[in-house]
């Protein structure tokens, strides 16, 4: 009877976790800003460093390989679980920077094939930040489960976009 | 208000006039976007370069079929399970249920029979726009996305994603002939009528495929931009053009040489769907993440206008008519 438990447990983990990227379901967008008052220099010398994620007040630690395009971070949270990003472009003219997610934990991050861009742009002697993502949701097969739909995925990511960008300003605003 | 809306202003009502008065000489084109976000058909004319219509369709609408000689226009609702069929002739549309998921989208008019591809199913549904009822099914490889039917052979090509080939039917026994493995993730399929070839965009492996359609033989695969989506031939200088969505690039390839001669940077964010309007002389992209669409000079490639779309535009397949 366990080993027929077992087996329907793995064969459910299989289906969640196997990620069939696709287009099944329609892919999400989820786009943030915010103003922060400081230089577009010292903005974009915090947001292209990809050895350093303090802005982001969950994360615990990460551990990254390098700075240079093609480079991979793990990024470990507080509450233990993990994503797995991946450095596709920087782009010093236009002050961007892509990443893109290649593991996640569907707990923190319910995506497929998620990729960010992060613009600094000056904005009448501040800095503005844009953050732009485009993902599919955390179940690419039909009937999602409710934590893993469309609505839900897209509610999570624009929750760690937010918060992304509120530690960010307030590493330059802190007083 | 600015000089530079004021001029745009006195253009439009100029481009009004001139319609009005002169519109049945004039060549017209409308471009037809699907709206993944807003389930909306945008009409967009490209003569005043102007959205003069909205259409409801079905939920999160993908893939679009223009059929010119019988001014018919089919789109995809991948999340309605179902297609919408409108007439430009009598501006009717209609919805036919499609299966699960159906996503790309041609039409065979001499037999009246629409080829839909339902992603979950791995499936190609034959539907009868007469009795508006599903008459096969035909089982093709897995994840079928993008479709194109060949009028002259009356064979149909079909990119399976997850299995990394292209399937081979025959629309008249309705059967699969024969398969072509490819690179990873092919997704759109794309030809046209006096070309000997189709081509296969290969989304993980940043590829096309060049494949003889008459053998299903692969010519030759092209390196291009980052997730390629969707392509169009230019007929005048023989070149494609692949919109490339995760680095918001056109790739052109010059297929006397079958190379990979220029890319197009920055065009827009997530460009997807792509035609061409001769009449205009205009590239014409949808471009997913900026909510717009884009005109692209055709002789000198650089981006002339944008035109807000509803919301999410795809544009997956031919969506330019003569009106």
């Amino acid at each position: 009877m366990s080993y027929f438990k077992n087996t329907i447990t793995l064969f459910v983990i299989f289906l969640i976790s196997n990620p069939i990227y696709g287009h099944g379901p329609s892919r999400q967008k989820v786009s943030e800003s915010i103003e922060i008052n400081a230089s577009t220099d010292e903005v974009w010398k915090v947001v292209r460093d990809f050895n350093n994620f303090n802005w982001n007040k969950s994360v615990e630690k990460i551990s990254t390989s390098s700075n240079e395009i093609g480079a991979e971070r793990t990024i470990i949270f507080k509450s233990g679980e993990s994503i797995k990003q991946k450095l596709e472009k920087i782009d010093e003219n236009k002050k961007m920077v892509n990443w893109r997610i290649i593991e996640t934990d569907n707990k923190v991050l319910p995506v497929n094939s998620y990729s960010a861009k992060i613009f600094v742009k000056s904005s009448d002697n501040k800095t503005k930040v844009v953050y732009k993502s485009g993902f599919y949701r955390g179940f690419m097969g039909n009937d999602p489960p409710p934590e893993l739909n469309d609505e839900n995925s897209k509610k999570k990511v624009k929750i760690f976009i937010v918060e992304n960008l509120n530690g960010l300003k307030e590493i330059f605003e802190k007083n | 208000m600015d000089l530079k809306k004021f001029l745009k202003k006195i253009k439009y009502f100029f481009c009004l006039l001139i319609i009005s008065c002169f519109g049945p000489l004039i060549p017209r084109e409308l471009a037809f976007i699907t709206n993944q976000e807003s389930n909306m058909l945008d009409v967009i004319d490209l003569t005043i370069k102007r959205k003069i219509k909205e259409i409801e369709l079905g939920k999160k609408p993908a893939a679009i079929f223009i059929d010119s000689e019988s001014r018919q226009i089919f789109v995809s609702n991948p999340e309605s399970n179902n297609i919408s069929v409108l007439n430009l002739s009598d501006n009717s549309h209609f919805f036919i249920e499609a299966g699960n998921s159906p996503l790309g989208i041609s039409f065979d008019s001499s037999r009246n029979n629409i080829f839909v591809s339902n992603w979950y199913d791995d499936v190609i549904s034959v539907i009868d726009l007469v009795t508006k009822k599903k008459k096969y099914e035909i089982k093709v490889g897995k994840s079928p996305a993008g479709i194109y039917f060949d009028k002259n052979s009356k064979k149909l090509y079909v990119a399976n994603r997850e299995s990394n080939n292209i399937s081979l039917v025959d629309t008249e026994k309705f059967e699969v002939l024969k398969s072509l493995n490819v690179e990873n993730a092919p997704f759109g399929v794309y030809s046209e009528d006096y070309l000997d070839y189709i081509v296969v965009t290969n989304v993980q492996s940043n590829s096309i495929s060049i494949i003889e359609k008459k053998s299903l033989n692969l010519l030759k695969n092209i390196k291009v931009g980052k997730w390629p989506y969707s392509a169009v031939h230019d007929k005048r200088n023989n070149f494609l053009y692949v919109t490339n969505q995760r680095d918001d690039t056109i790739s052109i390839v010059d297929m006397n040489k079958k190379e990979n001669i220029k890319t197009l940077l920055d065009v827009c964010e997530y460009p997807e769907g792509i035609d061409i309007s001769y009449v205009q002389n205009l590239i014409v992209v949808a471009c997913w993440f900026e909510d717009n669409i884009i005109l692209i000079d055709l002789n000198n490639f650089i981006v002339k206008e944008k035109i807000e779309t509803s919301g999410g535009p795809r544009a997956f397949g031919n969506f330019i008519i003569n009106n």
